[in-house]
């Protein structure tokens, strides 16, 4: 995707089974003109838009886009295909400048366009801007950077700036004409290219990826920023006795750039150039001043201090979103290495919980071959005995798909849950591990508790977690009560609160909250990771997990959790503009 | 289990606890020939079950089973004179022939 239309007709040149090699030649070579043929459209239309938005008397544009569109061209497509690019686009400007200026002149601009554009994007693909996304502050600034400085070098060398050095051309000082040539291609690229490049390279995908609700937002985004740019730009010129006005395109410009990414705002600040070059040519808005000369400057520098801030924020919003996911990935494959650590510890009391069914099934088959030998028609017994078989059969089953399930990687999406079955589950998967300990479970869940918020499995791995480290605390020690208390409660704050209490050997006297750090470990097997990616967890779920030492002896173990939806928004949702 | 025991004409009783089989001999005084304990009990569990009835003075043969097989539990289950340790899955004439052993009979 990353090459636009042209790798898409290599794509099919090289696809298998798309008929004869002949046909799939001809569709690559047509797909190859059709693109040549669109991009020398784009060529022609911006270059006759540039035409129309000249100085008067003179031969310099407000704004000169086609060379950025050029540009993108050549961003787009891989190096091989550039001298496709060049052709379409020297011959779009040769028929756009027909009868606009003379032959030298068109031949003069054309040599030194090519050299221009060449040149800048082979600076920025040497400073690795190519693939450009503008998601990092680096790219963001470097392309800054080339797209000024190219501009400054190519406008010693074009028609203009030479003529009017030579005092051909006096309309303009050469200092003047060179400031204009210069503004131009730098405002023309910096608004002009970013659109193009990634636009052509994200939005086909992504907009298919957008929720309703996105698209609901970009809409209202888009219509606040044309309201207040068609107030600002296209009201009468009284409207420049109020500059704050013009501050009022701040606030939907970023919107667009905290909310949809560079390409938001790429394409947001390209609309505001439109709609006040639109309105100043109308004699509208705060830049209408009294020499047109003005006014066109006044604009251009307006254009460059917007966007370049917006562009910056807009990477940095990016940048720290990028952290973030990272940062989730990397917790939950945490938690999904630790889950699976969890089973590892709890082998040896799932094989005593596999062991169970296993043996009454021994049991009942051998009984059921005894029966057979001696009274073969007792049918009524050898019946119960295979719907025993049958039973503890589909216990052990049971037993192996929660394991399956606890261990399974990845992220599982946010749903409402009730936290009264996943302590359940808990119990179930952890029940071994109490039998074992000898431990004696209470649990303690009111009626009519609020849901959570949650990822099912990870809240279970917390469960689970809590009642077996319990249990290992208890079967530390001898002579005592094995019990395990289990508490539901909303404490009517928007919180569900669970408690795990033991009567085991309680938390190291150091510091209750030295468990919770990784590596920390009182057992000789684990990794120490338990209790720290449980909290981590719980701390996604923007809940709170903490244990104290009982005054009567054990330790119990708090999970908070909110039960308003609201609060517990997936923290590790996706943008996808 | 009992199922078992009862296809070889084993008279047998089956109890969900320490609690239930203490009851049961305190009720009606039928003492057992042989016991079969599970080590791995909710609440007290076999080898605790056979001390509480050794302080009681009753020194029932008893065949203690498990579902983890491990040098302490072994240890600490034939420590109170256990008459047998199996390990789950317990094979069928395994567990006769060790009841066998234990009551003298067949």
């Amino acid at each position: 995707m990353s090459h636009g239309v042209l790798a898409t007709g290599a794509s099919v040149a090289g696809k298998p089974g798309v008929g004869s090699d002949e046909a799939a030649a001809v569709r690559a070579y047509a797909s190859v003109g059709l693109y040549a043929l669109l991009l020398a459209s784009a060529y022609y239309l911006s270059a006759r838009l540039g035409l129309a938005f000249r100085f008067a008397n003179s031969q310099v544009s407000i704004i000169w886009p086609s060379n950025a569109v050029m540009l993108s061209a050549l961003l787009l497509a891989p190096p091989r295909r550039w001298w496709l690019v060049m052709v379409a686009c020297g011959l779009a400007h040769v028929a756009a400048m027909a009868g606009a200026i003379p032959p030298w002149r068109i031949a003069w601009q054309l040599c030194a366009n090519a050299a221009f554009v060449l040149t800048t994007a082979f600076a920025l693909r040497w400073f690795s801007v190519v693939p450009m996304h503008l998601e990092s502050r680096r790219q963001v600034f470097v392309f800054t950077v080339v797209a000024f400085a190219s501009p400054v070098v190519f406008s010693l060398t074009t028609p203009s700036f030479i003529r009017s050095l030579l005092g051909v051309e006096p309309s303009y000082s050469p200092g003047v004409n060179y400031l204009r040539t210069t503004l131009s291609n730098a405002t023309g690229m910096l608004l002009v290219v970013p659109v193009v490049v990634l636009s052509a390279r994200r939005w086909p995908t992504r907009l298919m990826e957008m929720s309703r609700r996105r698209i609901a937002e970009a809409a209202l985004m888009t219509l606040s920023l044309l309201a207040v740019g068609l107030v600002v730009f296209t009201t009468g010129p009284e409207i420049a006795r109020y500059p704050s006005l013009l501050l009022w395109i701040i606030p939907p410009l970023l919107w667009a750039a905290v909310r949809f990414g560079p390409v938001g705002t790429s394409t947001s600040l390209l609309v505001v150039a439109v709609l006040s070059v639109w309105g100043t040519a109308r004699q509208l808005g705060p830049f209408v001043l009294r020499a047109d000369d003005d006014q066109v400057l006044s604009l251009q520098l307006f254009w460059i201090v917007l966007s370049q801030p917006a562009m910056l924020l807009a990477a940095v919003i990016r940048e720290r979103e990028q952290t973030e996911q990272a940062f989730n990935d990397q917790r939950n494959q945490l938690a999904h290495v630790t889950r699976v650590a969890t089973v590892g510890e709890m082998s040896g009391a799932l094989a005593h919980e596999l062991r169970q069914p296993l043996m009454s099934i021994l049991a009942n088959a051998q009984a059921a071959q005894h029966l057979l030998a001696r009274e073969p028609g007792n049918v009524a017994s050898l019946n119960e005995m295979l719907q025993d078989i049958v039973q503890q059969d589909r216990q052990a089953a049971l037993v192996i798909s929660r394991v399956r399930s606890f261990q399974r990687g990845g992220e599982s999406p946010f749903e409402m849950l009730a936290m009264e079955s996943v302590v359940r589950d808990a119990l179930a998967l952890a029940r071994s591990a109490m039998v074992i300990s000898g431990v004696d479970v209470q649990l303690h869940a009111p009626a009519g508790l609020p849901r959570v918020r949650g990822d099912p499995v990870q809240l279970l791995q917390v469960m689970v977690n809590l009642i077996v480290n319990s249990c290992e605390a208890m079967d530390a020690r001898t002579g005592v009560d094995r019990r395990l208390n289990l508490r539901l409660s909303s404490n009517g704050t928007g919180h569900l609160h669970v408690s795990v209490s033991d009567s085991g050997a309680g938390l190291p006297a150091s510091g209750e909250d030295r468990v919770f750090q990784p590596f920390f470990t009182t057992k000789s097997k684990g990794l120490g990771l338990g209790l720290a990616v449980c909290r981590s967890i719980a701390t996604a779920h923007r809940g709170r997990l903490w244990g104290e030492n009982n005054p009567e002896g054990g330790a119990t173990f708090h999970l908070l959790l909110p039960t308003d939806p609201g609060h517990a928004e997936h923290t590790t949702v996706r943008r996808d503009s | 289990m009992k199922r078992l025991c009862r296809a070889y004409d084993l008279d047998v009783a089956t109890f969900a606890s320490a609690q239930q089989l203490f009851e049961s001999l305190d009720g009606d005084g039928r003492q057992p020939d042989c016991l079969v304990l599970d080590i791995h009990m909710p609440g007290v569990g076999g080898i605790e079950t056979r001390t509480q009835l050794l302080q009681r003075g009753l020194n029932i043969p008893s065949i203690m089973i498990t579902g983890r097989d491990d040098e302490e539990t072994r240890e600490r289950a034939l420590a109170t004179g256990a008459f047998a340790y199996l390990c789950k899955p317990i094979d069928a004439d395994t567990l006769l022939d060790a009841i066998a052993d234990a009551t003298g009979t067949f």
